[in-house]
């Protein structure tokens, strides 16, 4: 499959739609730990009230793309996982900024595997690096 | 030491994450694959969970049920639903990068409903981050 020569704005809209629902989530995830403690039991509870509501929607898929999405999956709860143990053990001034550099990697990974697919330019790794750089520096600020 | 890896391993799995879904998301739609990931995260969850803290789930009223749960229909029905259409068109390197604005969201979301104010720290990193994703946009 090759890249779209002019990506469509849906996608912008669903990016933006994904930030927000993530932004907005930290900030309840926030109140809602403080309230109720157990950070692994949280992610529980939230994935099965996710996998409830999208069951309806399972068929069965083509055998070669379940594999990358299941690794995908795991990868999101390390990842996930890795930063609570990162938070529980370091200033969130120096966990966070660390561990938002993610955006790096899959910039690196996407110039490495995915070639035929994706157009990685200048503009997009420098982008990149801004979105980094300012995130981190809204975590000092904070 | 420890914590410093565990903060990279958060960065190198949520950025793996994009480009393995990149790759499944090839063959087959969105919603089928965030039904798949949340599968394989929710059994990754479970056995660390099991692990780490086998009683918490114990420890939680109703409302924390229903809080989490609140928090589960938005973060993944709702957010990593449009990650993966966002994802699948405009691909893992220029989507992430938009994603990582998430905590431009929760700034405007403090200072709106809790009158945070934004220091100057806090105002160059927003301008960077708007910057950053002028370039990703017209990359």
């Amino acid at each position: 499959m090759s890249p779209p020569e002019r990506p469509d704005r849906a996608g912008y809209l669903f990016a933006f739609g994904a930030a927000t629902a993530y932004g907005a989530n930290a900030v309840l995830n926030r109140a809602g730990l403080e309230r109720y403690g157990a950070p692994l039991a949280a992610v529980v509870v939230a994935l099965v009230a996710g996998v409830l509501a999208l069951a309806p929607l399972a068929w069965r898929p083509e055998r070669r793309a379940v594999g990358f999405i299941l690794a995908s999956g795991l990868c999101a709860i390390v990842g996930y996982s890795a930063s609570i143990l990162a938070l529980s053990l370091l200033p969130v001034v120096v966990a966070a900024p660390i561990s938002g550099a993610y955006p790096l990697v899959t910039v690196l990974l996407a110039r490495l595997f995915l070639r035929t697919e994706e157009r990685v330019n200048r503009r997009t790794v420098l982008g990149a690096v801004l979105v980094v750089a300012g995130v981190a520096l809204v975590t000092l600020g904070r | 030491m420890l914590g410093i890896f565990a903060a990279a391993l958060a960065a190198v799995g949520w950025g793996t994450d994009a480009v393995l879904a990149r790759q499944g998301l090839r063959r087959i739609p969105p919603a089928l694959g965030t039904f798949l990931s949340l599968c394989a995260g929710l059994v990754g969850a479970l056995i660390a969970l099991l692990i780490v803290d086998p009683g918490g789930l114990g420890r939680y009223p109703p409302s924390g049920f229903a809080w989490f749960g609140l928090i589960g229909l938005i973060n993944f029905l709702v957010g990593r639903q449009c990650n993966y259409n966002a994802t699948k068109r405009l691909g893992a390197a220029r989507s992430v990068s938009l994603f990582a604005t998430s905590p431009l969201i929760s700034i405007l979301l403090a200072v709106g409903f809790t009158g945070e104010r934004p220091g100057p720290t806090l105002l160059a990193g927003v301008a960077l981050i708007v910057a950053g994703v002028v370039l990703v946009v017209r990359s």
